[in-house]
């Protein structure tokens, strides 16, 4: 746990009774999870538990219908906003499959992020030599080759390329709530311990994460405060470390069998 | 013959450097071939119909010319007056405004015109001929030192024009053409250049949408050894525009790239391309990029054509488009006409819509959807845009697309 984790007493992100489809099928079946400023919350659990469409639901994907419940997100109906605002409030998705984008420069694509979220906040925009300083600095604390910063975004990127990235992104945006999507996910053990050195370095008293995963060993690097397993749609058990180990030894096999299955029948 | 090639017949010639003998061949040739219609392929969208509204009016005075080129150098070129340009106003040439650098010099080029073999067995060149009633300028620029030359074609149409430009050898040129003319009416240009052995033209060309006026343009290119021909245009679409590029690699080593975005909205803008590689080791590439929607239609025919005789040619096609909404229409037709295995070739073409994947990954970043779709649309249309192009041209060629694409950054 960091060191001023838990002093706020509101959540930053507080979700109840969330039931939510996707192409006809509920996907999130009254999901709880609270998150308070500071934490760190490692989700884990089955294919198809709904993990990967907690993530995108929360970021404001379309074609997620909620059916019931409610995001709260530093007070706010988080589920009212429009994707760039949840952006621009500090809400951050590292994606499981980053988007390549053809024609658009890499190092450009981030500075404008950065500044629509400044402009959306009242801030000033960002100054250009300020900025190619910093995200130089980051790219190279995250042993991500200079050369992908003038390529057109994740077009041509090896999987490890695009998830260092999605964490260069990251640190640049500084968001409050960080929700990274299986980012250890095509990383040889180097790139896993570079990405989360680069993670631990953002946990302060103030930002959230929430990692999705599969592994441990994402885990023994990136110390989580609770460990959730989610299985047809909702949290099935909530704890801390041994429920990974649990997990690295049985495997899901002990979670009760009705939520053992992927996604629930809608 | 049909009722539209008697109405175009019918058009006054008055005072057109176009001589009468030349209006005759054309018109035999239109009776041997017949005018193309939507059987033939390369006009299959060219709306030819739209020229039976043509009408020649009275010409206005050319005296508001300091005022349109004033007003179009604010609006167009970033307030900055090119040193080098040829101005023509309402079809009118106006040497008062036009000046040129030493090393080019300006002749009538009337004397081009009435070459016995002026009108090719080719229907497309023959309607140009035809429809080039009523213009009262052909120029010809001999160039022998490098420059710069901005070509501004200003006022209220008709507004045709027969140009000429030629580069001595060695010679590096670049020419940038501002269609900014006005009104609904006809605007035909046929410019032929000739390029020596080892120079290169930039050839830029700017044409902003006129959703309500007719913009045809023939432009025939010889390469020779050694040279290189490079188009960058950015045209808005008219009712219809159609821009024929007609290249002959007709020396040892010649190069062209052809580059043009279309952004028509609720208009039409046709590209017909054609590069004929007529000696060894020559290259050409056609890059062409599209952005349709409300009723906007694009074409591009692009034809490269390697005869069996020609070892070392290469040829590179990439054509891609872009539809906003369910109205727009992007046609794409590439064709290889090779015979010789010795060559190099490819091509892409595609035509797709907004990807949201990428629109909601943007979204996801701060990005409005309004500016996500702009930089989406800006970064298919900036891959027709050559980059190792000067910043200036480069920003010319950007306020030029932005003035002819209202709907970037509307939401869809």
């Amino acid at each position: 746990m960091t060191m001023n984790a838990g002093t706020e007493t509101m959540p930053l992100l507080a979700i109840g009774g969330l039931r939510a489809s996707a192409g006809g099928r509920t996907i999130l079946n009254g999901l709880d999870l609270v998150v308070m400023p500071g934490e760190v919350h490692a989700v884990m659990g089955p294919n198809g538990a709904g993990k990967s469409t907690l993530g995108h639901l929360l970021a404001g994907r379309p074609g997620i219908a909620i059916e019931a419940g409610e995001v709260r997100y530093d007070g706010e109906d988080l589920l009212a906003l429009a994707p760039e605002e949840r952006a621009a409030r500090g809400l951050f998705l590292a994606f499981q499959y980053p988007v390549e984008i053809p024609g658009v420069n890499n190092s450009y694509f981030i500075r404008g992020a950065l500044n629509a979220q400044h402009r959306a906040r009242g801030e000033e925009e960002i100054d250009a030599v300020a900025f190619m300083r910093r995200l130089r600095q980051a790219a190279d604390e995250l042993g991500m080759d200079a050369a992908l910063l003038q390529r057109n975004v994740n077009e041509g990127f090896s999987g490890g390329e695009k998830k260092r990235n999605e964490v260069l992104q990251l640190h640049l945006l500084e968001p409050r709530l960080a929700i990274l999507d299986e980012t250890d996910s095509g990383l040889d053990i180097d790139a896993l311990r570079t990405v989360a050195r680069g993670v631990n370095g953002l946990r302060n008293g103030c930002r959230a994460f929430i990692v999705i995963t599969h592994y441990q060993r994402l885990l023994d690097d990136i110390v989580p405060d609770r460990v959730h397993v989610m299985a047809g749609g909702r949290i099935a058990a909530s704890g801390g470390l041994e429920l990974v180990r649990r997990i690295e030894e049985e495997g899901y096999a002990w979670l009760p069998a009705a939520e053992q299955g992927e996604a629930v029948a809608g | 013959m049909s009722a539209l090639l008697n109405r175009i017949l019918a058009l006054p010639a008055n005072d057109s450097p176009v001589p009468e003998l030349v209006r005759r061949r054309a018109q035999a040739v239109l009776e041997r071939v017949g005018l193309p219609g939507r059987g033939n392929e390369s006009w299959k969208y060219t709306a030819l119909a739209a020229l039976e509204d043509i009408v020649v009016p009275p010409r206005p005075a050319p005296e508001a010319a300091e005022a349109l080129l004033a007003a179009a150098v604010a609006t167009h070129l970033a307030g900055q007056i090119p040193d080098h340009r040829l101005v023509i106003c309402h079809g009118v040439y106006c040497p008062w405004l036009s000046r040129l650098p030493p090393g080019v010099r300006f002749e009538d080029g009337s004397g081009d015109i009435a070459r016995p073999d002026t009108v090719a067995e080719d229907p497309a060149e023959a309607i140009v001929w035809l429809a080039l009633a009523g213009a009262t300028v052909a120029w010809r620029l001999n160039v022998t030192a490098p420059a710069e030359i901005h070509l501004l074609h200003l006022g209220d149409t008709p507004a045709n024009s027969l140009g000429r430009i030629e580069l001595a050898a060695g010679v590096a040129c670049t020419l940038v053409e501002h269609h900014l003319l006005a009104g609904g009416g006809l605007a035909n240009h046929f410019h032929t250049v000739s390029l020596a052995a080892g120079s290169r033209l930039e050839h830029l060309r700017l044409a902003p949408a006129r959703p309500a006026g007719i913009a045809l343009q023939r432009t025939a290119v010889e390469v020779g050894a050694g040279a290189f021909y490079r188009l960058h245009s950015v045209t808005g679409g008219a009712r219809p525009a159609r821009h024929e590029v007609r290249i002959a690699l007709a020396g040892e080593g010649a190069g062209c790239a052809l580059h043009a975005a279309a952004v028509p909205v609720a208009a039409h803008a046709d590209e017909d391309w054609s590069i004929v590689h007529r000696a060894p080791c020559t290259a050409g590439s056609q890059t062409f990029r599209a952005v349709a929607g409300r009723r906007g239609r694009a074409a591009c025919s692009a034809r490269s054509v390697i005869p069996e005789n020609i070892t070392g040619g290469d040829a590179r096609q990439s054509l891609h488009g872009l539809l906003l909404d369910a109205a727009g229409e992007v046609q794409l037709r590439p064709v290889l006409d090779i015979e010789n295995d010795e060559v190099s070739a490819s091509h892409g073409a595609g035509v797709g819509q907004l990807d949201t994947d990428a629109i909601y990954y943007l979204q996801s970043r701060g990005f409005p959807a309004d500016e996500a779709r702009r930089l989406l649309i800006g970064a298919l249309l900036d891959q027709a845009l050559a980059r190792d192009l000067p910043d200036h041209l480069k920003s010319l060629w950007r306020t030029a697309l932005d003035g002819s694409a209202p709907f970037l950054g509307e939401g869809s």
